[in-house]
């Protein structure tokens, strides 16, 4: 029974995580349409820039927050100002686009690094809030917390405030959008900005967790991935609960079966998903297909 | 009559294609004009190229003594030009209210858009019982009718319509086509309708134009034009 609510609350606390990384790469496929490949890079630079913040000023992590989250938003507004935004009508350049970002951001860190690890560490690290037979580690739950109010942040700014809501007019019918007097190209490199923000929150709060490798940011796009086409394209919500499935998978694989077969399983499951309900658990139905309609 | 709309020597299209070929327009303060032709005939073009979607290769248009030609499409709301293109084109995932709230977007102020909203739901009663739905679930006819009052939310000086009534009933077109005289009759607001029912567009309109393979063939007084026998025969099947 204990281990039994064991693996449900690492599972839990690891769902915290994977939604967290998950939120900012479904931001920006819901509204701009596009698979931004170098997400899990800039959750990469976000524990590098936590690092940073720590090595010269010697910030906790968690105070990092506030340099490193506007830093990645305005890198985010400028890699899509300059690098996507004159693809715009082409959107598999775009994607490849940011599948050269994944590699140039890499290989720039690993030859700044030279492939050393770090980590940032936190006074929060040392503390865990032992609850019966459980042990809950506080920088997790840090995380899990923040998912849930990006979460409820991003889902009441959708709802009540004009710029939400010319966001997701935008997201469903771009042209009709510019006809209303919204500047779409505005929008985008203001949602690419905030996705980036949203992975360097991830960043920094996963900096006292793992330690850092330019290549780490693989381990979570795999998840994210997974989590947003689960959960539903473009749904807040379906990300958010989309990363507590993923979690729940990978702890209960990893306890009965085998952890090595952590990914096969969340894809088995993501496919079986995909097709029962194309678009995913909390997409809204034909939604999938929007995005495939003309959108100019 | 000053003119609201000034459209000299207008040459556009797609890519290399040109579908227009030096087109002059003109529409006066106040004024209903119809633009009708066949399928193809480079009408949806002309809307486009105005509203700022499409770029115009050459030609200048000019809108309530301001030169737009080079305007892009969100600016032009703002300036008072607001068009609703084909299908009416509303976001399905969003409430009828909502759709309206974004008609409004160019102009923000909440309390504008409080006084909008009312004076609009008066002009559409339907949309009133409407107003939790999404857009998506709404007829073809209510879509065309919230369409049309998602662009009044701007409070336009001159709306243009694409084929409103494209997919409507007969007895919808009616209603559509009323509403549109409506708005110019009492709200002041010019009106360009473009469409292919021609003998509908002829009876709401002051005066009309005839395109035909990106050319104004003809132009006129509404009226003169609905008796032109040549014109019966070839846009109205009699």
């Amino acid at each position: 029974m204990s281990s039994l609510l064991n693996i449900i609350v690492v599972g839990l606390l690891l769902g915290g995580i994977y939604g967290l990384v998950s939120m900012g790469l479904n931001l920006i496929f819901g509204v701009i349409r596009i698979v931004n490949f170098a997400q899990g890079e800039l959750v990469m630079l976000g524990m590098y820039g936590a690092y940073v913040c720590y090595l010269f000023i010697g910030l906790d992590p968690y105070l990092s927050i506030f340099i490193v989250v506007p830093a990645l938003f305005l890198f985010g507004v400028i890699m899509q100002r300059f690098i996507l935004q004159p693809l715009q009508n082409e959107p598999m350049m775009q994607i490849f686009a940011t599948f050269g970002l994944l590699l140039l951001l890499q290989n720039v860190v690993l030859a700044v690094t030279r492939g050393q690890g770090y980590t940032a560490p936190s006074k929060l690290s040392e503390f865990v809030i032992s609850v019966g037979p459980l042990n809950i580690s506080v920088v997790r739950l840090v995380a899990l917390v923040a998912v849930t109010a990006a979460a409820l942040f991003l889902s009441w700014f959708v709802k009540n405030t004009m710029a939400g809501k010319a966001i997701r007019a935008v997201t469903q019918d771009r042209r009709a959008a510019r006809l209303m007097g919204i500047n779409v190209e505005l929008a985008f490199m203001l949602t690419f900005g905030a996705g980036a923000a949203l992975a360097g929150l991830a960043g920094t709060l996963l900096a006292p967790i793992y330690t850092m490798s330019p290549q780490i940011g693989g381990n979570f796009i795999m998840a994210a991935f997974a989590v947003v086409v689960l959960g539903g394209l473009g749904s807040v919500w379906g990300a958010y609960i989309g990363g507590f499935i993923i979690g729940l998978i990978e702890a209960f694989a990893g306890y009965y079966l085998d952890p090595a077969l952590k990914t096969a399983i969340w894809f088995l499951v993501f496919i079986g998903v995909l097709i029962v309900k194309p678009g995913g658990l909390f997409g809204i139905a034909g939604a999938e297909e929007v995005g495939l309609r003309e959108q100019n | 009559m000053s003119a609201m709309l000034q459209v000299r020597d207008l040459v556009a299209g797609y890519g290399q294609a040109v579908v227009l070929e030096h087109v002059d327009f003109t529409v006066k303060r106040g004024e209903v004009v119809a633009v009708v032709g066949a399928n193809g005939a480079g009408k949806t073009t002309l809307l486009n190229t105005i509203a700022g979607v499409l770029q115009p290769f050459s030609g200048s248009i000019t809108f309530d003594g301001t030169d737009i030609t080079k305007t892009p499409a969100h600016a032009l709301p703002k300036q008072g030009l607001v068009l609703v293109p084909e299908g009416g084109r509303l976001f399905p995932f969003m409430t009828v209210e909502e759709n309206l709230e974004m008609g409004g977007f160019s102009r923000r102020k909440a309390s504008d858009f409080a006084d909008s909203l009312e004076e609009v739901m008066q002009l559409f009663p339907i949309l009133k019982q409407r107003r939790a739905q999404f857009a998506g679930h709404l007829s073809g006819g209510e879509r065309q009718m919230c369409a049309v009052a998602r662009a009044v939310m701007s409070r336009p000086k001159m709306i243009m319509l694409d084929e409103p009534s494209v997919g409507l009933s007969p007895k919808m077109v009616g209603e559509v086509f009323s509403l549109v005289e409506n708005l110019a009759r009492t709200k002041g607001i010019t009106v360009v309708l473009v469409e292919q029912n021609v003998q509908e567009a002829l009876e709401v309109s002051d005066r009309a134009y005839v395109l035909d393979h990106g050319r104004f063939v003809r132009n006129g007084s509404s009226a003169e034009l609905g008796g032109d026998p040549a014109i019966q025969a070839a846009y109205m099947g009699l």
